[in-house]
């Protein structure tokens, strides 16, 4: 026990020891992290930028326009032409662009089937939304275009059979009739003239845009916010790359052979190996507890979820990276494509597991994969705890965490087999 | 000149028998693109290979007797459609809706107000409550259910309003089978576009950047091995050691990015553009970009392991602001984003991509051209300056 506990303090010491070292693993990664948090935190509040070009003369289009303002999701930009929209896509100065083409109303009065255009330069949570959205809006209004079509075509009929006709369907339909224009509880405009489908069917968007049927949202803040993922995700890379500076250090040592002088020492090897890998879990510790504190009490950013709680999953996620650093390092022997390596297995692994967008708009076999990835346990157990689960459900990610760090540090203790100094390739 | 052939083979052949250099050059950048590719551009799709667990929703009914529930809401429930994605269960009362959406019992929670159904047949205000649970996604989903329902009630009101009740029986005429929405071309002419295309450009960028890892690993192995020494003892100017590394891990370069392009062309179907002289032309001001920035971190850097964090964080930092892994708020893009080396390429391959016109693509060359300058000026003075020696 002394022995591992000298081991690990030496490893303590050589990392954060220094003023350099200081710096280099305590404070910066506070600052990076705090810039993290600055950035993403509020991204998830704002506004997607929709850019749009309304070309239709009739009243459909701009109902279409003033409905996807209604929701509130979208801050919405005009463009002149269907040309300067995608320029703007292009560009980038909004994350989709919707385009109402000309002619819009007069087509699907006519009875054809008009269609909106999307445009996306690349496929974000909020183009996809828009697109369900603005493709709801567009079938109702084509319902709504085949009824006003077939009431004139009715009426049309009713006109030419007499006023016979007109009177059955006017009896038929018992209460508010806009057939006569008479009893008009709302006033509408004659649908008698079968010429003016276009008046009737800006008559029935006003209604609509009136919302009488609607609903009434109550929030009682059960869910996580999203800024709260986003910030986990990127906290989790970046404790990962904190990582693979440790475990480099134990990788020095055996490439330096000074791994053999302390195995020459009355050390035994299990001592060496748990004494570093407590070593750079206490640095990682530090370095965890250093991040939070930065972020809640200068930053003044709220977690959502009690400290002690994110400070678990993240000490449990350092775990994780650290036996996953050691595992390919261990593997690949030479220290100078580790580290390269291991920068390439952090990304595609934080896509993955839902550092950069939610879980849930993977495909499905995706989604299967991501239950391989720590960084999914890590956000799912921030979550559940944001959400104000007990320990009843936060168990199964952090037994999963567990689970993932025993045998990744039990194979990566591979690394420290002091009697291969591994320079090769 | 024979001197930087024999120092860009032997470099070649370094970079080559490493099968670790290999799987990092080739195998990796096609696994990236893959997994960004098949995780986004699938979510557009038909919704095939998505699987939609059905959740349970709370519907408390606030009428006085179940003979006056509301009959809409109670087909809405029954509709296939709908039952595939939610499960309703009926609560006593809004408090019993409430504290189960708390503990989770159920996903979401809706609440219909007495007298619905009479008010939407009269033309009324009729709104129903919604409360929101704890998984976003669900919120999403459910929301959107419900919503469609309503807004769909909303429109026939209207109709109804205005046209008389036949109007409803007309609405429900069968919609065309065309899709009233559908996603646009941002190209005038040419192959297609899709979203995928766009990560595997952005992917290309960021692995184009990360060729100057090379460069400072094998600086300095040199110094570290050293190799240096004897290399110094030899008849071989300092200039042409330089030139030879370049070029070997320049040619290495070029292979990486022709794997690349060709690899997800054949594979994924990526259709890089129209241009491919003009390709080549953006891919090498990438390459040289990558390599004299990493020549001038590594002159300054103190160690092997440094220089490279230093230049693989930068790698990673210009990627992500370019926007480039992961959305990033809309203002961003083009102001913090231009900073980036990878901000520029991107734009010029996607231009590409999209056949666009020669005058939209030179600025991003020009600028790319610029950036090469300043960093080939900055590299050969701190070589002048700090110089490699062992």
């Amino acid at each position: 026990m002394h022995n591992i506990m000298t081991i690990a303090w030496n490893l303590v010491k050589r990392m954060i020891g220094s003023r350099r070292g200081l710096i280099a693993y305590i404070i910066m990664p506070g600052v990076i992290v705090s810039i993290i948090i600055w950035m993403t935190g509020g991204a998830g509040n704002d506004k997607a930028t929709v850019l749009y070009s309304n070309l239709d003369k009739g009243s459909v289009g701009a109902h279409v326009i003033a409905e996807l303002k209604k929701t509130g999701d979208y801050a919405l930009v005009e463009k002149k032409s269907e040309g300067e929209l995608r320029a703007g896509v292009l560009n980038e100065e909004g994350r989709a662009g919707l385009d109402i083409p000309a002619g819009y109303t007069s087509s699907l009065l006519a009875g054809q089937a008009p269609q909106i255009h999307i445009y996306e330069l690349k496929t974000s949570e909020a183009s996809i939304t828009l697109k369900m959205k603005a493709g709801e809006i567009g079938d109702r209004l084509r319902e709504l275009a085949s009824a006003v079509g077939s009431a004139g075509t009715i009426a049309a009929a009713g006109t030419a059979e007499g006023t016979t006709g007109a009177r059955a369907v006017s009896s038929a339909s018992g209460t508010a009739s806009a057939m006569s224009g008479t009893s008009g509880t709302v006033g509408g405009p004659d649908a008698n003239s079968a010429a003016a489908p276009d008046a009737q069917l800006t008559a029935i968007l006003q209604q609509a845009e009136q919302h009488r049927v609607g609903s009434l949202k109550t929030d009682y803040n059960l869910y996580p916010r999203q800024g709260l993922d986003t910030v986990t995700g990127f906290m989790l890379m970046f404790l990962m790359a904190m990582v693979t500076s440790s475990v480099s250090v134990i990788m020095d040592d055996r490439r330096q052979r000074t791994m053999m002088r302390i195995f020459s020492a009355p050390v035994r090897s299990y001592e060496i190996a748990v004494g570093n890998f407590l070593g750079s879990f206490t640095v990682g510790i530090i370095q965890v507890a250093v991040v939070l504190l930065v972020g809640r009490y200068v930053l003044n950013y709220n977690y959502e979820l009690p400290m002690y709680i994110y400070f678990l999953v993240l000490a449990a996620f350092m775990l994780v990276s650290m036996g996953l650093a050691s595992t390919v390092a261990g593997l690949i022997r030479n220290p100078n494509n580790a580290g390269m390596l291991n920068a390439l297995i952090l990304t595609p692994t934080c896509m993955l597991g839902g550092c950069f967008w939610p879980i849930s708009i993977m495909p499905d076999y995706m989604q299967k994969a991501a239950n391989f990835v720590p960084q999914k346990w890590a956000i799912q157990a921030a979550d559940l705890a944001a959400t104000g689960s007990g320990w009843s459900e936060l168990w199964l990610p952090f037994a999963v965490l567990g689970l993932m760090a025993a045998i990744l540090l039990a194979i990566g203790s591979a690394i420290l087999r002091p009697t291969e100094a591994g320079i090769s390739a | 000149m024979t001197n930087i052939w024999t120092i860009a083979a032997y470099e070649l052949r370094r970079l080559f028998r490493s099968r670790t250099m290999l799987i990092n050059l080739f195998l990796l950048p096609i696994l990236l693109i893959f997994l960004l590719g098949s995780a986004l551009s699938g979510v557009i799709g038909e919704g095939k290979d998505r699987t939609i667990h059905p959740f349970r929703v709370g519907i408390v009914d606030a009428a006085a007797n179940p003979s006056e529930r509301s009959q809409m809401i109670g087909s809405f429930l029954k509709s296939p459609g709908v039952a595939e994605i939610i499960t309703p269960e009926i609560a006593d009362s809004r408090e019993a809706a409430v504290s189960g959406v708390r503990s989770g019992e159920y996903g979401y929670a809706v609440i219909v107000p007495a007298g619905f159904d009479q008010d939407v047949q009269s033309g009324q205000q009729a709104k129903l409550e919604y409360i929101l649970g704890k998984d976003r996604s669900d919120n999403m989903v459910a929301a959107t259910v419900f919503d469609n329902f309503l807004s769909k009630i909303n429109y026939t009101q209207a109709a109804a309003l205005t046209l008389g009740p036949q109007a409803i029986s007309a609405m429900l005429e069968p919609g065309q089978a065309s899709p009233s929405v559908v996603l646009g071309k941002l190209n005038e002419g040419g192959q297609s576009y899709t979203a995928s295309q766009f990560y595997a450009a952005s992917m290309l960028m960021m692995f184009l950047l990360l060729c100057g890892q090379m460069v400072i690993t094998s600086l300095y192995s040199e110094k570290d091995n050293h190799t240096l020494f004897r290399i110094g003892s030899m008849p071989v100017k300092g200039s042409e050691l330089f030139r030879g590394k370049m070029l070997g891990i320049g040619i290495v370069s070029v292979l990486q990015c022709a794997a690349i392009i060709f690899a997800t062309h054949f594979l994924f179907g990526v259709y890089w553009g129209n241009r491919p002289g003009i390709l080549a032309l953006l891919c090498l001001l990438m390459i040289l970009a990558s390599l004299t920035l990493s020549v001038t971190i590594a002159m300054f850097a103190q160690t092997a392991a440094s220089a490279r964090s230093i230049s693989s964080g930068l790698t990673v930092v210009m990627t992500f602001i370019s926007g480039g892994m992961a959305p990033l708020p809309d203002s961003w893009v083009n102001t913090g984003g231009a900073f980036s080396i990878n901000h520029w390429g991107l734009r010029g391959v996607l231009r590409m991509m999209l056949e666009s016109p020669l005058s939209q693509i030179s600025g991003s060359l020009a600028m790319l051209s610029l950036i090469c300058l300043v960093l080939l000026g900055l590299a050969f003075f701190s070589y002048r300056k700090v110089g490699y020696h062992a």
